[in-house]
């Protein structure tokens, strides 16, 4: 078998892991989301199905499938039934330019039919040399699920979620961009696989703390969760722009919702947290047992900040639309903003420790 | 195989281009006008041009044109809308002048093409070092343009004391 045939086949057996990964993530996290939320209000959560409540999700999702499919009469029939899918899109897209573990070398790994890698494997399917412009410009497409939603539904309560939620992405993802331009400005690079190695090689970006936060509060603003979640803000809105889907429909937005949550932790540790890289490790040092260990360890970073998404939710309140507003464009924005000239200026300053 | 995924985009392209003048209902539009810049953006990554494919996702159809649904959703017109006919008229002779216009660099490009081995990758690099030394000029006064446009529009917004 060439090497060419092979790749490709690779390419598709990565694809299969991450999005098996995402969406398997997503019932976990679920599960972990009721759990853990229960426990903080002092209740018991779901606890029964299967293993202490591990077949929960599954249960759900299998109720969401069967459950009957209303399509209301008044809603616009094309936008209502799209929105859903350009919802779930981009939060599976994103997955395409994560680096998740260290680089197989080339004969290391033996599969059955495939026999061993010719190549050196890089685990991560697309290492594009923009990769962090496709994460942004995946994130501000996402909206287009909500917008479109909160559109054909035809009620106010969906338009006004629809109408928050595209004011809010638009004002975070600007500094969202900013914070990662001081990431890209220290790694003199835009591929991800790059920003990855100079952390390993260097140090890990979180000592950048101010762009480090700035980027943390702008991803649960793009993620919609609380204390961001103007968009669905039920003692207001109902439920917002998925008001009027049931069935399978609404469990899409779901999906696409937790799907999101796990893809931005990835990113948050790939751009802040040294990705995959195991510290005061040589993960080439032990063949594929360091390879595996180096997945393992992005899994468990990505869980703690998946962590920390739920027990902000739970423990935040919301804001009130106007204080959404002044924290983006008056506090947030002129901090991103220091933080690149500050970055740029320590970048120079200190340019003979750096390279 | 690059030529079928170029026809399907262009194809998709000039479609979702031709729905957007063609449609009533503004949402529509400005739906098919976003399918238009991913076909468009599709088209760049052909072209090995992959800063430009992402800026015009992230720039046009992430920011500008959640503006445009913005507005027009708030503004909630639904199919009421339509242009008078000498409006239309005049709209029709600037957009055949228009289309002349691109027609004749069209039939330059025979002149400039470069075999596909020396053409630059169109990444960060190699715009920033352009953007910076040859075209500095055009952008800077780009950057100009784009703050009076925003003095101007906070301008706009508040009332005269």
């Amino acid at each position: 078998m060439d090497a060419f045939t092979q790749n490709l086949i690779f390419t598709v057996l990565k694809i299969a892991f991450v999005l098996t990964f995402t969406l398997l993530g997503v019932t976990m996290v679920i599960l972990a989301e009721r759990r853990f939320s229960a426990f903080i209000q002092d209740r018991l959560g779901p606890n029964r199905t299967w293993f202490g409540g591990l077949g929960q999700s599954f249960a759900d999702g299998i109720k969401l499938i069967v459950k009957e499919d209303v399509i209301p009469n008044h809603v616009d029939r094309l936008v209502y039934l799209l929105a859903p899918v350009v919802m779930m899109t981009p939060a599976l897209m994103i997955g395409a330019v994560i680096p998740f573990g260290a680089t197989i070398p080339s004969g290391e790994l033996w599969l059955p039919l495939l026999g061993a890698n010719l190549e050196n494997l890089v685990l991560q399917i697309a290492n594009i040399n923009v990769g962090i412009l496709y994460f942004v410009s995946v994130t501000s497409i996402g909206v287009y699920g909500i917008v479109m939603g909160g559109w054909a539904q035809n009620n106010k309560y969906s338009l006004l979620g629809a109408l928050r939620a595209s004011a809010q992405m638009i004002s975070y993802e600007l500094p969202l961009g900013l914070s990662v331009v001081a990431v890209v400005l220290m790694a003199g690079s835009l591929s991800l696989g790059e920003i990855v190695k100079v952390q390993q090689e260097g140090f890990w970006f979180i000592l950048n703390f101010p762009a480090f936060l700035v980027f943390l509060i702008a991803v649960f603003a793009e993620t919609n969760r609380l204390p961001f979640d103007l968009a669905e803000c039920e003692q207001e809105l109902v439920a917002g722009y998925h008001t009027e889907y049931s069935s399978m429909k609404f469990g899409m937005f779901l999906l696409a919702e937790y799907a999101n949550l796990i893809t931005s932790s990835a990113f948050i540790v790939t751009l802040f947290f040294g990705g995959w890289d195991v510290p005061f490790y040589d993960e080439t040092a032990h063949g594929l047992a360091g390879v595996l260990l180096s997945v393992i360890v992005f899994a468990i970073k990505i869980s703690f900040f998946v962590f920390l998404f739920i027990w902000v939710r739970w423990s935040l309140p919301r804001f009130r639309y106007d204080q959404l507003m002044h924290l983006g464009w008056k506090r947030l924005l002129p901090i991103s903003l220091a933080t690149v000239v500050g970055t740029a200026i320590l970048m120079v300053l200190f340019k003979d420790l750096y390279h | 195989m690059e030529l079928a995924i170029f026809i399907v985009l262009a194809v998709l392209a000039i479609s979702s281009a031709v729905v957007v003048i063609t449609q009533k209902s503004p949402v529509y539009s400005v739906l098919a006008l976003v399918s238009t810049f991913f076909a468009l953006a599709g088209i760049y990554v052909l072209l090995n041009a992959y800063f430009l494919a992402m800026i015009q996702i992230a720039v046009y159809a992430g920011a500008i044109m959640v503006l445009f649904l913005f507005v027009v959703m708030l503004l909630n017109l639904k199919e009421q809308y339509y242009v008078e006919n000498p409006k239309k008229i005049i709209g029709g002779v600037l957009g055949l002048a228009f289309v002349f216009a691109l027609l004749f660099p069209i039939f330059e490009i025979e002149k400039n093409l470069v075999p596909e081995s020396q053409m630059p990758v169109g990444d960060a690099y190699n715009i920033g070092i352009r953007l910076f030394t040859d075209y500095v000029f055009p952008f800077e006064i780009a950057s100009i343009i784009l703050l009076i446009a925003t003095v101007g529009a906070i301008v706009f917004t508040k009332k005269h004391s």
